[in-house]
């Protein structure tokens, strides 16, 4: 121990990140007094750290976070994030701010601020790296003067920002890779609840729980893109057929357009959604490079719809994981697995049921037969606390069926996640 | 991997290469970095099974853990440096410092003094 630099034991305290720990450890001996007053990089004043947070008042919180930060030199990280019981005054956070201004690459700052408070102006804007913003408000942004030269990572939980605001933003962020937005309150000049948003650097962009008519998304670079619990009219993404990774959880939109080219998609992750399969199809159907296609949870808007393994096998033969949840309806299910061509990449294997019959252990055995290369399957399903005697029977018939197919195809590993 | 070795190799006339020097580096500690960085090079394992295998590795005695330190920041090793420091991190979150002291065998505690 006595050989170890002071910087290194700097990045060891560092990486304790919860301010209570390090200050605790730092009063060890006088060389981790120094590395704690000198070369501690990272610190973070979380509520779910220490119970007494919730006990003190906003006042005596702010004094304590103030006495603290003021020790150290050379911050880059810095994590506030408080409960919904706290606010904090502009004058402590501007403090803060100003304070850690050289250095700070990384901030992180989840508590309720006044609402004319706008903590864009404060931050350090030049050396910013990573922001993330929860319960504030942006109330104003003067692209002029206010540029965030380095910033690559935005992400903005349950803030209030005017549509103009988020583009002058956005444009003040010519490095920006991923933008993440979590229930955002988005004021509008128009009536017509609509949003276009463009970022020429953007790489990814997600959001959750939000609503909007209508959604543009310029982005000629980006590469992932994920929507989740949203209810859209319309989501459209204007690009050059760069997106890789394309996850749709829990959305309701009647139109989605990723554009013309899919070509570079490697990963769809869609669930709990309703498809139209011949618009899905029409899609994806030219990622000829997809590796991973899970759907799950998806439901059929067409009774008579269903994936069809030959679609599936000659549209994307790289298919190396394959992940399917829904409900199978006996009249499609043969026509499902008709064909015969094979799934010839297929490694891993992931089948979900929704309700345990027949048709999902004639499926899974459906399906095991096309994959002549599979590694592994994973079976997931749902068992109710309280069985009666007959779902009882039919789960010990499954197993059975499942054990005497395993020992068919020995070299798939095989297994089960129930709920 | 190593920064440390990537300057040198940079800066060094190629034929004038022979052995590039690491003189603060013991050779057991050095045939463990040598193992964590052809892992982390290989691209085998999916990302899951590395970090298990992370978890395994950092799993020795704390003085193994500071030797590991040391040379990962001689070397400018940042994935290594980050893996041991959260280890050691680990081993002090929640213990009051004369626990500290004494895991960790530290001599040199004076007093609490000053502020805080």
């Amino acid at each position: 121990m006595e050989n170890l630099p002071v910087e290194v034991i700097g990045n060891i305290l560092s990486h304790l990140e919860s301010a209570r720990d390090v200050v605790i450890a730092s009063s060890t001996c006088k060389k981790w007094r120094e590395a704690w007053r000198c070369h501690l990089h990272t610190l973070s004043f979380n509520s779910c750290d220490w119970p007494i947070y919730h006990e003190l008042s906003s006042n005596s919180l702010e004094i304590l976070i103030t006495q603290t930060i003021f020790q150290t030199k050379a911050l880059r990280c810095l994590t506030i994030s408080m409960d919904d019981v706290h606010e904090f005054s502009a004058a402590s956070v501007i403090a803060w701010l100003m304070y850690t201004r050289d250095t700070l690459r990384r901030l992180h700052f989840y508590v309720r601020t006044p609402p004319m408070f706008n903590i864009i102006e404060k931050c350090g804007r030049q050396k910013l790296e990573v922001l993330a913003l929860g319960r504030n408000f942006i109330t104003r942004v003067e692209p002029s003067y206010q540029k965030f030269p380095c910033l690559k990572s935005l992400s903005l939980s349950f803030v209030s920002i005017s549509e103009l605001d988020l583009c002058l933003l956005l444009a003040a962020c010519p490095r920006l890779e991923t933008l993440s937005m979590v229930s955002p309150v988005i004021a509008s000049s128009d009536s017509q609840a609509s949003m276009e948003i463009s970022s020429s650097s953007l790489k990814e962009f997600s959001v959750e729980s939000f609503g909007l008519d209508k959604f543009v998304l310029e982005a000629d670079l980006l590469e992932h893109l994920h929507l989740k619990d949203c209810t859209f009219e319309v989501f459209e993404l204007i690009g050059k057929g760069t997106l890789k990774v394309l996850k749709v959880d829990d959305v309701s939109v009647i139109h989605l357009d990723i554009g013309e080219n899919a070509d570079n998609l490697e990963f769809v992750d869609i669930s709990n959604f309703t498809i139209m399969w011949p618009k899905f199809y029409h899609m994806i159907s030219k990622a000829s490079k997809l590796r991973r296609l899970r759907l799950w949870g998806v439901v059929f808007e067409d009774d008579d719809e269903v994936v069809d393994l030959e679609t599936i096998s000659v549209c994307f033969p790289q298919l190396s994981h394959l992940s399917l949840s829904y409900d199978l309806r006996d009249g499609v299910l043969n026509y499902g697995l008709q064909g015969l061509s094979l799934l010839v990449n297929v490694a891993v294997l992931e089948l979900g049921w929704t309700s345990i019959n027949d048709l999902f252990a004639t499926w899974v055995a459906g399906l095991l037969e096309r994959c002549p290369n599979l590694t592994k399957l994973i079976i997931y399903g749902f068992v109710s606390e309280v069985k009666i005697h007959e779902e009882c029977q039919i789960l010990a018939k499954f197993t059975e069926f499942i054990i005497e197919l395993g020992r068919k195809y020995m070299h798939v590993k095989i297994e089960f996640e129930y709920e | 991997m190593s920064k440390t070795v990537k300057d040198a190799i940079e800066t060094i006339p190629t034929d004038e290469i022979n052995s590039i020097s690491l003189s603060l580096v013991r050779s057991e500690i050095l045939t463990k970095v040598i193992e964590y960085c052809k892992k982390h090079n290989s691209a085998q394992m999916s990302d899951v099974d590395l970090m298990d295998w992370d978890v395994e590795f950092a799993n020795v005695h704390y003085t193994t853990l500071f030797d590991l330190v040391l040379s990962a920041n001689y070397m400018n090793i940042n994935c290594l440096l980050d893996l041991v420091c959260g280890k050691i991190a680990d081993m002090i979150k929640g213990k009051t410092p004369g626990e500290i002291a004494k895991l960790f065998d530290i001599k040199d505690v004076s007093t609490y003094e000053e502020d805080n």
